[in-house]
C-alpha cells in the first residue's frame, strides 16, 4: 500500500516538524492516513551520557562516581497530544525485540565493563506511528502496564522485551519498571504487594498493590527534534550512596526509596503519582 | 488418659481421615485415574493425580527431558553447579547445609527445600502467595540474580541454550519432549521438562503408607493429631501440609504461618534478610510468616526452618514445646514466644522425654526409603556412562 515515494514523504515530514504533515495528508487523504513517529530518550548523569564505566559526574549526597551495572526500563502508553488536547495513542511497530504491543525496553547498558550481566543491544527510542494531525505534546507511562506483567520467562506468553532476564521481577510474578544499578546501589522500580484472591480462578489482585508506574506528560515537545532526558544525577539527589551496598526495590518502608521515589513524583506509601500528576512533582525528567 | 479423652482423640482421626474437621483439613485419598491425558504415570501409588497446568501436561519424553537437565551443570552460567547441587536425592533432595552457596558464590538466605510431592505445593518458595506453580517457581533458581543462584543472564542466555542445540543428544531429547517445533531448545521448553520432572518426584511409599507403624509411632500419631501439641493444624492431609492442592481440589487455601521463631521488633519482625510473606506483601500482619513444609521425608531434610536455623528434628519439638524461640542476645535478639503475628496454634505445651520419643518415631515413619533410591529420579547421565 506504501509507495517508498510516499514513505520517505512521510518519515521526512515526521522528522522536519509535525506542522508539514497537513500537506501530505492532503496531498494523499487517500493513502497517508498515518504518519511514522520516532520519540528519542536519553540517559545521563548530569551532562555526561550514562557509561558501564566509572564516570566522571559526581551522584548522590556523597558526590560518589558511579559506574553503572544496569540502565534499563520500560515505557507504555507513549502518547503525543495534538492541538484539541487529545492523547493520541502511537501504535507501536511490532518488531518482535524492544517492542511488544503498547510497551518499549529502553536499554542504556552496553553488556560491558560494569554492564556485563546484560547485553551489547541498546535501545533509546520508541518507534510506531500516529494518524497524521498536528502534535505538540507527549506523555508516557514508566513501566510495565497491569494486563503484560505477568508476561514472563516462561510459558507461551514469554514475548520480546517481556521475556529480558535482568527486568523480569520474578519474585513479584513482574517486571522491574525501570533498572538503575551502581556499585553499591541498586534501584528496582516495580509494582509491589499483588495478591492472589480469588485461589479458585488463580486470578491475583493489584487492585490494593502498589503501582509504582509514574507517568509524565509535556505540553511543549517537538517530536522533529526534542527528546525526553532521564538523569539519574537529579534521581537520586537526596539519596545517601556510599560504600555500604544499598538498594532500593520499591519496598514501601523502605527508608533508601524515599528520596527515589519523591524524584519519580511517586507516594512511597501507596505507589501513586504525588497529588495524582507525577509530572508536577517529579524532578528527574525533562524535554530537551 | 481418661475414657473421654481417648473418645476424642478417636472422634478426630474419624473426622480427620474420613472428611474434615475444618476447612483446613481436608483428608482424602481420591482414587484417580493412574495416567493424565498424555498416558503420563506419576506413579502416585494410593495418592492423588497432581494439578497440572493446562499448557504443559506431563509426558514421559518432558520428563526425561527435564530429567537430564535437572543434573546436568550446563544449565548453571558458569557450568559448576546444576538443580541437584542443591537438591540431593540421597537427601529427598535437599542438600545437609543451612543455607546454600550460588554458581557464583554467594551466599542465599534460605534453607533449601525437600523437592518431594511438591506437585502438591499450593504455593511456592517458602513464602509467596504469587507463586503457584512450579514453572514459575523455576524462575528464580535459574535467572535470579539477588542472590545468584543458577546464574542464566541476559549476557549468557544464548550461550547457554547453545550447550543444548548444540549436542546431539540433547537435540533428541529436545525433540521427542516437545514435537514439531522448529527451534525446541528454548528457555520456556527448558522450564517445561524441568517442571514436569519435579512434579513426578512423587513419594508415597513410607511406612505410614504401608500402615506399618510401631506402637511408639502410633503413640507418636496420636500426639501429633491432638489438641495438645496441634502440629496437625498447620501439617494436615495426605501431604502434611495445609497448603496442598491436587487434582480434584476445590477449594484450594494458601497459608502461611508466623512460628515464632525470631521478634526483633513490636511489629513481628523477622531479621532484614528474610521476612516471610511480608517480603512480598507488604503488610505487618504478614512479617516471619512462611508456609507449613510437608513433613514426609522430615528425618531427611536436616537442618529446619527456612534459615536452617534448627540442626535437629528433635531441637524442633523442643522449639514448638517452648511455643516460639527466645534469642537472648546477638543482632536478632528478641523473644518469638511473643511475636504478635505468631500463629495462635504455637502456644507451647508439656513434652516428656517419652512423648518425644514417639513424635520422633512417627515422624520418622514419614521417611520413605524407596524415594530416595528410586532409579526413576535419579542422575541418568550415571547410568548411561555405565552402559
Amino acid at each position: 500500500m506504501w509507495s517508498n515515494k510516499l514513505m520517505l514523504a512521510v518519515i521526512v515530514g515526521a522528522l522536519t516538524g509535525c506542522g508539514n504533515s497537513d500537506d501530505t495528508t492532503q496531498s494523499n487523504a487517500n493513502v497517508a492516513k498515518t504518519q511514522d513517529v520516532e520519540i528519542q530518550f536519553s540517559a545521563r548523569a548530569g551532562n555526561e551520557e550514562i557509561t558501564c564505566q566509572t564516570m566522571t559526574s559526581v551522584v548522590g549526597m556523597n558526590n560518589i562516581n558511579p559506574q553503572f551495572k544496569d540502565a534499563r526500563m520500560y515505557v507504555s502508553e507513549v502518547a503525543l497530544i495534538n492541538d484539541e488536547g487529545d492523547a493520541v495513542n502511537i501504535a507501536l511497530t511490532q518488531d518482535n525485540k524492544w517492542q511488544y504491543e503498547n510497551v518499549t525496553l529502553l536499554d542504556f547498558e552496553t553488556g560491558e565493563d560494569g554492564c556485563a550481566n546484560g547485553n551489547t543491544a541498546l535501545n533509546s527510542v520508541v518507534k510506531g506511528t500516529v494518524p497524521i494531525d498536528n502534535y505538540n505534546g507527549v506523555q508516557f507511562t514508566l513501566g510495565v502496564p497491569a494486563t503484560l506483567n505477568h508476561y514472563g520467562i516462561d510459558g507461551d506468553d514469554a514475548v520480546s522485551p517481556l521475556n529480558v532476564m535482568g527486568m523480569n521481577w520474578s519474585w513479584q510474578k513482574g517486571h522491574k519498571h525501570l533498572r538503575m544499578d551502581i556499585n553499591g546501589f541498586n534501584i528496582h522500580l516495580g509494582t509491589t504487594g499483588c495478591e492472589l484472591v480469588d485461589a479458585n480462578d488463580e486470578s491475583v489482585d493489584c487492585g490494593s498493590s502498589r503501582p509504582n508506574r509514574p507517568n509524565y506528560h509535556w505540553d511543549d515537545f517537538d517530536v522533529s527534534k526534542d527528546s525526553i532526558v532521564f538523569d539519574y544525577q537529579k534521581l537520586v539527589a537526596n539519596s545517601d550512596i556510599n560504600a555500604s551496598a544499598k538498594a532500593c526495590m520499591s519496598g514501601n518502608d523502605d527508608p533508601d526509596c524515599q528520596s527515589i521515589f519523591a524524584s519519580l513524583g511517586l507516594a512511597l506509601d501507596s505507589g501513586l503519582c504525588v497529588g495524582g500528576d507525577c509530572s508536577a512533582a517529579q524532578t528527574w525528567v525533562s524535554v530537551e | 488418659m481418661s475414657a473421654n479423652q481417648i473418645i476424642r482423640l478417636l472422634t478426630l482421626f474419624a473426622m480427620l481421615f474420613i472428611a474434615s474437621c475444618d476447612s483446613e483439613s481436608s483428608y482424602e485419598v481420591v482414587s484417580s485415574a493412574p495416567l493424565n491425558d498424555n498416558q503420563f504415570d506419576f506413579q502416585t501409588g494410593a495418592l492423588p493425580l497432581p494439578k497440572e497446568p493446562a499448557n504443559n501436561l506431563a509426558t514421559e519424553a518432558k520428563f526425561q527431558l527435564g530429567r537430564h537437565l535437572f543434573y546436568d551443570t550446563k544449565l548453571s552460567g558458569n557450568q559448576t553447579i546444576s538443580c541437584e547441587s542443591c537438591h540431593l536425592q540421597s537427601l529427598a533432595f535437599s542438600d545437609g547445609l543451612k543455607t546454600a552457596v550460588g554458581s557464583t558464590g554467594e551466599k542465599l538466605d534460605r534453607n533449601s527445600q525437600t523437592l518431594t510431592n511438591i506437585a502438591y505445593n499450593s504455593s511456592y518458595t517458602w513464602a509467596n502467595p504469587l507463586l503457584k506453580a512450579i514453572e514459575e517457581q523455576l524462575i528464580i533458581p535459574m535467572f535470579g540474580e539477588f542472590p545468584v543462584e543458577m546464574g542464566i543472564n541476559d549476557a549468557n542466555r544464548d550461550e547457554i541454550s547453545a550447550r543444548f542445540s548444540n549436542d546431539v543428544a540433547y537435540q533428541e531429547l529436545f525433540n521427542l519432549a516437545f514435537p514439531n517445533q522448529q527451534q525446541a531448545v528454548t528457555y520456556p521448553n527448558i522450564i517445561k521438562a524441568l517442571a514436569v520432572f519435579n512434579r513426578a518426584l512423587i513419594s508415597k511409599d513410607s511406612d505410614f503408607d504401608k500402615g506399618l507403624l510401631s506402637s511408639a509411632a502410633q503413640r507418636g500419631q496420636a500426639l501429633f493429631n491432638g489438641e495438645k501439641m496441634e502440629c496437625f493444624h498447620c501439617h494436615s492431609g495426605f501431604n502434611f501440609s495445609d497448603s496442598t492442592l491436587h487434582s480434584e481440589t476445590v477449594f484450594v487455601s494458601r497459608p502461611f504461618f508466623n512460628t515464632g521463631l525470631y521478634n526483633l521488633d513490636d511489629t513481628g519482625s523477622y531479621p532484614v534478610a528474610d521476612n516471610g510473606l511480608y517480603t512480598v506483601t507488604q503488610q505487618n500482619k504478614d512479617k516471619g510468616k512462611f508456609r507449613p513444609p510437608t513433613l514426609r521425608n522430615i528425618a531427611y531434610t536436616a537442618p529446619y526452618m527456612h534459615d536452617g536455623s534448627i540442626a535437629t528434628l528433635s531441637e524442633v519439638l523442643t522449639f514448638y514445646a517452648n511455643g516460639g524461640r527466645n534469642v537472648a542476645s546477638g543482632e536478632n535478639a528478641g523473644d518469638g514466644r511473643l511475636n504478635v503475628n505468631k500463629s495462635e496454634f504455637v502456644s507451647g505445651f508439656d513434652m516428656s522425654e517419652q512423648e518425644r520419643d514417639d513424635l520422633l518415631a512417627f515422624l520418622n515413619a514419614l521417611s520413605d526409603p524407596i524415594f530416595i533410591r528410586n532409579p526413576r529420579y535419579s542422575n541418568p547421565f550415571n547410568s548411561e556412562a555405565a552402559q
